[in-house]
């Protein structure tokens, strides 16, 4: 079943905002700092604040909220605005509509606009005051804002556990089961630190491929922003075994692209994602890896691969 | 029945990059993203709103050592699979430019 722009959440959706403008819900702001960012939340409530500082609590700037940084005006909006309905066996997901200046989004309890003019800067317009709705609204506004501005600074967000090794964060991206959070499960319980089992940003510079921690988690993840280089990339499969094999450049993007959430819809901005992808694989290297739950996974992997550093 | 005389375009939501002779595929409203060998690269880039499928075929035969009547049959049975896909889709005779 199809479904227009909006009308699975909003009564409404043909009165979506045309432009960041609305009344704020309050004066306060919070900047969540991590990879192209600070993202700066502003015309919070108290109320809302202290929910944004919990939720992202080790990634929050302290002191003065600064002046530079992706703009989020956070504003009222009546709860009329939005549909309800049984979340029971809902699967949750955000509508996009992605224009050449913009990307319009609307989802569970959330309006967004994200705009290019020329710098981007977005809004979210929502009826949750701070109570238990509003973190997880602010993080689904936050995750989307984050994979756009990562990929214009030449990066990506993937869908990946992050997982600590040898000083450098390998990143396994990978279908919806297989494997991430086992393995970042088995991983912890080596001893090696996850970043997430669930988003994590990766770019690339004059001095290599980086990773960057990032506020979004499914069961594992680290506690503050956090910047390392990139061990490699792999497509994780969970099979009998182990098995560490070499990729085709086609089949990595490939796999690197499917994990890359919101921009990979999106036709205006798919390109430079490509292109962004493509650079980290002329860059890292590039495993297909099998695993299985017996131990030596990562003796394997060290086997296989030298870690660039 | 895919027949010779016919055309078919990449579907409104599909993006591909060739990547050295393979070729990714994006179907963007899944999204889907699909990996292509080297034949099935030069497919998808030949069908491009206005090359028929026979043109299509000849074009491959000059390329790749293989029996005429198999690369025809392989080449309409890879189009139909990635019409099934809503990869293609087959465009009417008063659209074809």
């Amino acid at each position: 079943m199809s479904f227009r722009f909006g009308e699975r959440f909003l009564r409404s959706p043909e009165l979506f905002p045309a432009r960041r403008a609305g009344e704020a819900w309050g004066r306060n702001a919070v900047a969540v700092d991590f990879g192209g960012g600070p993202y700066v939340f502003t015309g919070l409530s108290a109320e809302q604040e202290a929910a944004a500082r919990e939720r992202f609590s080790g990634f929050c700037r302290q002191g003065a909220v600064p002046r530079e940084g992706i703009e989020c005006r956070v504003l009222r909006v009546s709860p009329e605005e939005f549909r309800s309905f049984d979340l029971r066996g809902f699967e949750l997901t955000l509508d996009l509509d992605a224009q050449a200046d913009a990307v319009r989004v609307a989802g569970l309890g959330l309006m967004a606009r994200l705009e290019w003019r020329p710098s981007l800067a977005a809004a979210l317009w929502t009826a949750s005051s701070g109570d238990d709705a509003f973190p997880g609204i602010l993080e689904n506004v936050l995750r989307m804002l984050a994979a756009y501005r990562i990929a214009e600074c030449g990066g990506a967000l993937l869908h990946s556990a992050g997982i600590v090794d040898g000083g450098a964060a390998w990143v396994f991206v990978g279908r919806s089961g297989a494997g991430k959070s086992t393995l970042s499960r088995l991983s912890l319980g080596e001893g090696r630190a996850v970043l997430s089992d669930d988003l994590n940003a990766v770019s690339w510079g004059a001095k290599g491929c980086w990773v960057s921690a990032l506020p979004f988690a499914g069961d594992y993840h680290g506690a503050a922003s956090e910047i390392l280089p990139l061990g490699a990339l792999c497509q994780l499969r969970q099979g009998q075994g182990h098995r560490i094999e070499p990729l085709s450049r086609a089949e990595g993007l490939a796999a690197l692209l499917a994990a890359a959430p919101y921009v990979n819809q999106d036709p205006h901005r798919l390109d430079r994602l490509l292109s962004n992808l493509e650079a980290l694989l002329d860059r890292a290297p590039l495993h297909r890896v099998t695993f299985s739950l017996e131990g030596g996974l990562w003796e394997a992997l060290r086997a296989a691969h030298e870690v660039r550093v | 029945m895919i027949e010779g005389t016919m055309v078919f375009r990449r579907c409104r939501d599909v993006r591909y990059r060739i990547v050295g002779a393979e070729a990714v595929v994006v179907r963007q409203s899944g999204p889907e993203v699909l990996v292509l060998n080297g034949v099935g690269a030069r497919v998808i880039e030949g069908v491009d709103a206005k090359t028929t499928v026979a043109a299509l075929v000849a074009r491959l035969a000059e390329e790749y050592d293989v029996d005429p009547q198999t690369l025809e049959r392989d080449v309409t049975s890879f189009l139909s699979e990635l019409a099934e896909s809503g990869v293609v889709e087959k465009m009417e005779a008063s659209d074809v430019r």
